[in-house]
């Protein structure tokens, strides 16, 4: 019995010990992951990009506000310039870089049972609408569309607000709600579920992407490097084919 | 320029100029957001037909009297955009620029006097139509002025397309386009 | 957070309206929970069934399900496209984003907090005095209702407590599941989240009344269960409940 007990004892050693060091050997630079905050629209596309990092995706408001209270963070990257801007002037990121621009569409499930064939259907069908939470960028960009086409009233149909973009995906794609507004990047992994009724662009708000250094990130060249990658031709043809466009050739 | 300015000249421009200057103070209660939605389109559209001339101005396929005709034509727009730009800041919203837009133009839009005249042609007609609607829809008689006054302008272009060799075209009631219609029509210019 | 602040925060129109979605549907959870969880307790503990541990597994399950399992879990059975959902679509009920949607994550998440409880009470009264009753010639029902509930009290209230308490505590399932508009399905939780970084002064608030609550809850428990053991009822079966020790 104690033999036994020494064997289970010893092999539980050897496990353990071939676990903890496997990360070491493994990668023979040893440099460790990256804790990347980024908008949730973002999820698709960095993980293609670089599945090595440690993400966590949310609306970029809550990101903000976790990072604000001293969330171990390395990298931020939001979806609307608010977010970034507020922890510059805090003086807990480094100079926001715009590294991508985006588009809002509206969706509807491919069933679609309220027969949403237009935006101003919305104005005219009972739908059960969703948005994202006007803190969100996403949500705050929903009231800009409408407000530009005179289109809020139709903001009385919605029946709930998300607290991120891909909440919103979801549920339309789930056929839950009627109809959403999401990024057209966020109605790409979800084709087969939902039909894209597009935004015009006269409607469309300035919607721009910010990434950020954390100040007392400790991988502080790592993250640099991390940054300049995304704004390198690589991330930028990544960012392009996942449907996200292309910076203005005036701002940057 | 070269007419004489008549007094009552004089006293039209500057009733026009007072009323576009006058509108960025306007508090935004005068305007429904219906209202600022054909603010929100002509100011996009005015910015593509802007571009419109631009380009068909760089293409160089027309000269004389056509070139005068597209260098008023991109100087009126410049102006209008200019004007409803204020319009819509006057009511706290923001107002696009040109860099925002990545404005698409078929291949050969520009290549021959008559095709310039009929790409021109497509998002005059829209634009008019679009502000015919407008100066109904609007209930601020100052908004009023501005559409009609937009609305005759882009008559006039359509009228001095004419330069360009085409044949002048007169419509006796032209279409008043609602903003859906007028939008999708000029979707596939505006990217 | 001085309490003058806390009060005026509560007085927000986020924060009325929280506390009104939270405890309409709250309450009517409980409700359905103590009606249906009671006799399926009661059937748990006392008769010696095949299919009694499957049905206490499948009654433990929300247990240990992470709450955004049990949201899935709850659209993949009502959901509009759901098992149910055409079901639903046919009788005229709608549990699409509304009260119904909050009442059905909050009991499905609350549920096993009762029934386990409520079993362990069951199973601990002494066998002997519903036998005595049905000599008396009590039925099966009389010995339910005039035997079996007031022995259990104790053991069934403190676990109305503690399914009230989690049922009041739950977020995962109800965002999902109900999704989440002021005044509609709104709850507390939910409402914290969305004001963290709106206004933390009401998040802050609402969170002190969750945790008043639910202290409130516990210390009800407490002091029921030990008011039961002390008082006239010689049978030590409500001591033995699981949490008066």
């Amino acid at each position: 019995m104690r033999g036994r007990l020494l064997a289970i004892a010893g092999l539980v050693a050897v496990v353990a010990s071939a676990w903890l060091t496997s990360g070491a050997t493994a990668r023979p630079s040893a440099t460790p992951p990256l804790t990347i905050y980024a908008a949730a629209s973002l999820t698709e596309v960095f993980k293609a990009l670089d599945g090595a990092q440690h993400f966590s995706f949310a609306g970029s408001n809550a990101l903000e506000t976790q990072i604000r209270n001293g969330a171990p963070v390395d990298v931020f990257a939001s979806a609307a310039p608010l977010n970034t801007q507020r922890l510059f002037k805090a003086g807990i990121v480094d100079k926001p870089v715009t590294f991508t621009a985006n588009r809002l569409a509206l969706i509807v499930p491919k069933s679609n049972p309220a027969g949403i064939r237009s935006i101003y259907d919305l104005r005219s069908k009972p739908v059960k609408l969703v948005v994202a939470a006007p803190a969100v960028p996403a949500g705050g960009y929903t009231l800009s569309v409408l407000r530009k086409m005179g289109l809020s009233s139709v903001l009385s149909k919605v029946v709930s607000r998300e607290s991120d973009v891909k909440a919103v995906t979801g549920k339309v794609a789930l056929g839950q709600a009627d109809a959403g507004f999401v990024y057209v990047t966020d109605a790409r992994p979800v084709s087969d579920q939902v039909s894209v009724i597009r935004i015009p662009a006269w409607a469309q708000p300035r919607v721009r992407y910010e990434i950020a250094v954390v100040t007392k990130s400790p991988n502080k060249t790592a993250a640099q490097a991390w940054v300049r990658m995304i704004l390198s031709a690589k991330g930028q043809t990544a960012l392009k084919h996942a449907g996200f466009l292309p910076l203005p050739k005036a701002s940057s | 320029m070269t007419r004489p300015l008549s007094r009552r000249r004089l006293l039209t421009v500057a009733a026009g100029t007072a009323a576009l200057a006058a509108l960025p103070v306007r508090p935004a209660s005068a305007a429904t957001e219906e209202e600022l939605a054909y603010a929100n389109f002509a100011v996009s559209s005015e910015l593509l037909l802007a571009d419109l001339y631009a380009k068909a101005l760089a293409a160089k396929v027309v000269i004389g009297p056509g070139q005068a005709a597209l260098r008023a034509g991109r100087r009126a727009a410049i102006q209008h955009a200019g004007a409803l730009s204020g319009l819509l800041t006057g009511a706290g919203q923001d107002a696009p620029a040109a860099e925002d837009f990545d404005f698409q133009w078929p291949a050969k839009a520009f290549h021959t006097p008559d095709a310039t005249a009929a790409t021109a042609r497509v998002v005059l007609r829209a634009l008019h139509g679009a502000y015919q609607t407008a100066v109904v829809t609007v209930s601020e008689p100052s908004y009023g002025i501005v559409y009609t006054s937009l609305a005759a302008s882009a008559g006039q272009q359509l009228g001095a397309l004419s330069a360009l060799g085409a044949s002048g075209v007169v419509e006796p009631f032209p279409v008043a386009l609602d903003l859906e219609s007028a939008s999708d029509t000029l979707e596939p210019y505006l990217g | 957070m001085p309490p003058g602040e806390l009060v005026s925060a509560l007085q927000s129109d986020v924060a009325k309206d929280a506390l009104v979605v939270t405890f309409e549907t709250n309450l009517i959870a409980l409700a359905l929970i103590l009606v249906l969880g009671t006799p399926t307790a009661y059937w748990a503990a006392t008769r010696q069934s095949r299919f009694r541990d499957l049905v206490v597994t499948l009654i433990e399950l929300p247990l240990v399900l992470p709450p955004a399992v049990a949201g899935i879990g709850l659209l993949a059975a009502f959901g509009r496209l759901g098992l149910l959902g055409g079901t639903l679509d046919t009788l005229g009920i709608d549990v699409a984003f509304n009260k119904v949607a909050v009442v059905l994550a909050v009991t499905f998440v609350a549920s096993p907090f009762y029934v386990r409880t409520a079993v362990s009470a069951f199973e601990a009264l002494d066998p002997t005095l519903p036998a005595a009753a049905r000599t008396l010639g009590a039925g099966p029902g009389g010995v339910f209702f005039r035997v079996a509930l007031p022995l259990a009290a104790g053991g069934l209230g403190a676990g109305a407590a503690l399914a009230f308490a989690r049922g009041l505590g739950e977020f995962g399932a109800t965002i999902m599941f109900a999704g989440s508009l002021q005044g509609v399905t709104q709850t507390l939780s939910l409402a914290i989240y969305e004001q963290f970084d709106l206004d933390f002064d009401v998040a802050l608030a609402i969170s002190a009344v969750l945790v008043a609550t639910s202290a409130a809850t516990l210390l009800s428990v407490k002091l029921v269960t030990r008011w039961r053991s002390t008082s006239s009822s010689p049978i030590p079966s409500v001591a033995s409940s699981p949490l008066s020790s």
